[in-house]
């Protein structure tokens, strides 16, 4: 971004120029545009390089009817508006804020309320997107767009948003070389925040609550995740995870709390999960044939009614190696820090409630604990390979 | 008496035995999709097995009922999809009239969307790209390009 501005239109009710449009018609690229507060009614299209500036927050009204604001030019900066009311078309995916073909953008302390689409970005390369408050009706309304959706788009930011109440709270679909960082996504109709087909992203701090679920990554590769939350997603098949055909992933340090799922793996390989807390989950992870070559490392499971699940037993190809399992009743007697006794994650009661999901209802029944007990003295019908050798002693 | 209570008992049986092969509605934000685990958000591209059992399941799209109803085929009773421009109403699968068009983005990618009619089809593809498919030569193209991912 270059700094210098060469000059300042202003735009109010009784200013020379009283709508926005016929102000950024008549201004120069590199031009500063404020907007003193009022309500003016869109749509607006941005067609060169300006910045727009909201004096104590201007509202730009779709009124229902079209899109708000429409960005078509590099280097614009849209900073202190509320956007909203955006009309509702499935057929061209109006949004309160679309940037199309755009590089450098940044779309900062922005309140977007009642649109379709929140933020829309199609081809756009090293966007800013921070600080914006974003709610939707999806809840009410049942049908909605999505919070900060991206599409074939590059080296965006999307940072300390909080979304609301859309279809998902941030969406990528064909995006890489990007960072999401330190948002809030909650109560959105379906994910918290969602990759189709993105590469090579990171999203890191990020606090996933009340979603229809968490977060889901599928087809997508080279995804690191590091230090999010994923909360209460409670639904009858709601996961805070969903991985599904992506591999080379990592995950750092995540907390998965009160979920159904707390992770669920289709077709992950080659995944690292390292220091992650599965607290009080229905299942914490389920792992389903064709994931392969998947390493569990410094994990702490506490209070879960099932650790790990799976739907194979011939054929279980990933490393659980030196977790900490709540459940464990081993015994150190050498000191090193690890349990002399192997763990074996998945119990045979939970591979039955896999089989045969209605037995469910048998869940902490005498007939249980009896198996599990009984397990305790003979292994079952543990895969082999799933087996944590040296579970350890005390939470990491 | 006792006759009688067998009666109601039988019958009872027989009430709850005797599954319908009606589709269920959808609940957004809720219900997951059989195939791909995703939760469904937008019913307009929904669709629904019932199988032989009286089980329901249910998908996000179209494309994702069709490798289903490819995979399972022995056990389906019964496959509906949503009518696009009703999204209430459910169409039997093999009746309804299917669009393919990349102006009309479904969730899994594949832009599968089903109508009543060959001319509801036609009017929603008019100034737009794409294909109009029945229910065969749809099941073939799915069956094609699922081949490599499941």
């Amino acid at each position: 971004m270059l700094g210098f501005v060469f000059s300042v239109i202003v735009v109010c009710s009784e200013c020379e120029f009283k709508d926005l449009q016929s102000a950024i018609n008549s201004a120069r690229d590199w031009d500063r545009i404020v907007v003193k507060s009022g309500t003016y009614k869109g749509p607006v299209t941005v067609d060169r390089r300006v910045e727009l500036i909201g004096e104590r927050e201007p509202v730009l009204d779709g009124e229902g009817k079209h899109q708000v604001l429409t960005i078509r030019a590099d280097d614009v900066r849209v900073e202190g508006f509320v956007i909203k009311n955006s009309g509702m078309s499935y057929s061209e995916d109006i949004a309160g804020l679309k940037v199309i073909n755009s590089r450098n953008c940044v779309i900062k302390n922005n309140r977007f309320l009642n649109n379709f689409f929140a933020l829309y970005l199609e081809r756009v390369s090293g966007c800013l997107v921070e600080g914006n408050n974003i709610v939707g009706f999806a809840k009410t309304e049942g049908s909605s767009g999505n919070g900060i959706h991206a599409w074939s788009s590059e080296g965006l930011i999307i940072r300390k948003n909080f979304i609301k109440g859309h279809r998902d709270g941030i969406y990528f679909e064909f995006v890489k070389d990007s960072l999401i960082e330190g948002n809030r996504s909650e109560y959105n109709l379906r994910y918290g925040l969602h990759f189709m087909f993105s590469n090579d992203d990171v999203y890191r701090n990020n606090h996933f609550y009340k979603n229809g679920a968490g977060v889901a990554v599928m087809y997508s590769r080279n995804i690191g995740m590091e230090g999010n939350i994923f909360e209460r997603n409670e639904g009858l098949a709601n996961y805070g995870l969903l991985l599904k055909d992506i591999t080379d992933s990592k995950l750092y340090k995540n907390k998965f709390m009160n979920n159904t799922h707390g992770a669920y793996l289709e077709g992950c390989n080659r995944t690292t999960f390292e220091e992650n807390l599965f607290e009080n989950n229905g299942w914490a992870v389920r792992i389903y044939a064709n994931s392969e070559d998947n390493l569990f490392r410094r994990n702490s499971f506490i209070g879960n009614a099932f650790d790990v699940s799976t739907n194979t037993l011939s054929y279980f190809r990933n490393t659980f190696e030196g977790n900490y399992y709540d459940r464990y009743e081993g015994y150190d007697l050498d000191r090193d820090g690890y349990g002399d006794l192997p763990y074996r994650p998945v119990s045979f009661i939970a591979f039955l409630f896999e089989k045969y999901p209605l037995t469910l209802i048998l869940y902490e029944s005498f007939l249980a604990r009896l198996l599990d007990a009984m397990e305790k003295l003979i292994p079952l019908l543990n895969p082999e390979a799933l087996v944590d050798k040296k579970p350890l002693m005390v939470k990491p | 008496m006792i006759l009688r209570v067998l009666w109601a008992f039988l019958l009872l049986l027989f009430l709850f035995s005797c599954k319908s092969d009606k589709p269920e509605p959808i609940k957004l934000g809720e219900d997951v999709c059989e195939y791909c685990k995703m939760v469904i958000a937008d019913e307009r591209f929904a669709a629904e097995v019932i199988t032989k059992k009286g089980k329901v399941y249910k998908f996000d799209a179209i494309e994702c009922m069709v490798g289903y109803f490819n995979e399972n085929e022995e056990d389906i009773k019964k496959a509906y999809v949503v009518n696009f421009l009703n999204p209430k109403e459910f169409i039997p699968a093999e009746e309804a009239v299917y669009v393919r068009s990349p102006d009309i983005r479904s969730p899994m990618g594949m832009n599968l969307s089903a109508y009543r009619s060959e001319e509801e089809a036609r009017k929603m593809l008019e100034g737009k790209q794409g294909e109009i498919l029945r229910w065969s030569p749809l099941r073939e193209f799915i069956r094609r390009e699922y081949k490599f991912s499941h």
